[in-house]
């Protein structure tokens, strides 16, 4: 058994027949995925979701406080 | 494709040593049926443990409670509805993460940017920092039937999740919290013990009724409508499932599979919730009410000493395996984002940080547990409730992700499914809506 870090040469090979190129470490680390545009439509629901989330935080806070008095 | 053998890293050969585990057997030279099987157990483990993973101790908790107060009824297809909305949610997750072979917060940080990318992590640690709570409170309900003292109950159940964490290989990890998950069918026999009438259930299943008395848009009533709905739905449940699929190495050709596994673990979770629910029963056909979380002992003069340690084992393992699954999410999640090692392939060492983001997240929640004072039974619904109000923005990044062809390519959504996510999407919000309106002009759903 190879120390952690050192694969062996057949292990290797058979990483190359078993697993898909952008499936490995490496790969994964130098390619990125570019920055998606968002549309205004996109992003006014985005915004708004994050609106919703936020009232309804203060809507819990609110329920929380009423079941602790 | 020829790589050099010195990018490879032991992350990359664990996984490969997966992937040619399913090879033979692919190939194997057996019966046609035989070697399916041998397939389909090799490729289960996300799907089943991120269903088995939410029928987690609120949940179960949750499900008792409506048992208790509601009997037979709306719930029980109400319930089965749940689990068919978030098979929807989790089959995304399989795709994206076996397209990609990426993690969820690594694609929504790499699509959206750092700004949308910080605001679903905030939603993700939040949300599960407090279910992770919520899984010692089972965990110390379930070991105090036994007599187990809360602080040793809450401190072995953080060390058998942190050391199933450390072994090192994602095979070993996922193989574990299957053998724990196997344990939230200790539901169905307890549900037998209740002699639950089986003609009752079936006209509630094709009926949905009777509803709950006081209509379902009472305050208590509404509120357990949604933590219903959020022991089914909830955000760690995108990032466990694409992070798992990722870590165990799926690749497109396995996608038809793991969407069996996921409705495979649909199924079973949902069994075992309405299990659950029909469990506890007899407290409602009694007008027996529970205060806090201690169903196991309530059951006791209805379903025996069996039935009850029943109760009693399968919270402790619902609280175990969601710890698992949960704390999983959050690590990958942290991993991916602050581009460090995120695999449980990975050794502490070779992974500080996704390993800290796991090991931190289950000590401060079990250390929360042991606070006195705290009023349990109510924290379990609510945590339920944050997180079905937490879904709408998560579930539409999934649904942006998904039929974005560039990073889909060929397995992008079609407009049934994106459809069906949309209408999940504006159900949750309604859902919420209902339930803030409930809370601040009580008088309103009842004018």
């Amino acid at each position: 058994m190879p120390e952690r870090g050192e694969p062996k040469r057949e292990e290797a090979e058979l990483d190359d027949q078993l697993l898909e190129p952008d499936q490995l470490v490496s790969a994964k680390e130098k390619v990125h995925l570019g920055r998606r545009r968002l549309s205004p439509a996109i992003l006014v629901l985005l915004w708004a979701l994050r609106a919703y989330v936020i009232f309804m935080v203060v809507v819990i806070a609110t329920e929380v406080a009423r079941v602790l008095r | 494709m020829a790589r050099p053998s010195q990018q490879l890293t032991h992350e990359d050969l664990d996984r490969a040593r997966d992937r040619l585990r399913l090879s033979r057997a692919r190939q194997a030279e057996l019966p046609r049926a035989l070697r399916w099987t041998w397939v389909f157990w090799l490729l289960i483990g996300p799907g089943v443990l991120v269903f088995i993973g939410e029928n987690d101790a609120p949940s179960m908790l949750s499900y008792l409670a409506t048992g208790a107060n509601f009997g037979v009824g709306f719930f029980l297809p109400f319930v089965i509805l749940t689990f068919l909305i978030a098979w929807i949610v989790q089959e995304m997750t399989v795709r994206l993460g076996a397209v990609t072979h990426r993690g969820h917060a690594e694609l929504i940080f790499e699509r959206f940017g750092p700004f949308w990318g910080a605001f679903s992590m905030i939603d993700l640690l939040i949300g599960n920092l407090l279910t992770l709570i919520t899984e010692f409170i089972g965990i110390r309900a379930g070991l105090a039937f036994f007599g187990v003292p809360a602080a040793l109950g809450v401190g072995l159940g953080a060390a058998v999740v942190i050391l199933a964490s450390l072994t090192g290989r994602y095979w070993t990890w996922e193989r574990i919290a299957l053998g724990l998950a196997i344990l939230n069918g200790l539901f169905v026999p307890a549900a037998l013990l209740a002699h639950p009438d089986g003609a009752a259930v079936g006209r509630a299943l094709l009926s949905w009724s009777p509803t709950p008395a006081g209509g379902l848009l009472s305050g208590p009533t509404l509120l357990l409508l949604l933590a219903d709905i959020g022991a089914t739905v909830t955000p760690w449940m995108l990032f466990f499932q694409q992070g798992a699929v990722v870590d165990k190495g799926l690749q497109p050709k396995d996608i038809s599979l793991g969407r069996g596994e996921t409705l495979l673990g649909m199924v079973l979770a949902a069994a075992f919730g309405i299990a659950a629910i029909l469990a506890s029963t007899p407290l409602h056909r009694h007008g027996v009410t529970v205060s806090g979380t201690d169903f196991a002992r309530a059951l006791l003069p209805y379903l025996g000493r069996v039935g009850s340690s029943l109760i009693a084992l399968g919270l402790l393992e619902a609280g175990l395996v969601a710890a698992i699954t949960i704390s999983t999410s959050s690590a990958y999640a942290a991993g991916e984002v602050l581009k460090t090692g995120h695999s449980l392939n990975r050794s502490p060492r070779e992974a500080a940080g996704f390993y800290l983001a796991l090991g931190g997240s289950v000590l401060l929640s079990a250390a929360a547990v042991l606070i006195p004072g705290v009023p349990l039974e109510f924290v379990v619904l609510i945590v339920n409730v944050v997180a079905v109000l937490a879904m709408p923005p998560a579930l539409i990044l999934l649904v942006l992700l998904s039929t974005d062809r560039e990073v889909m390519g060929d397995q992008v959504s079609g407009p049934w499914w994106t459809g069906a996510a949309v209408g999940v999407t504006i159900f949750l919000v309604l859902a919420g809506l209902l339930y803030a309106l409930s809370v601040l002009d009580p008088g309103a759903l009842h004018a």
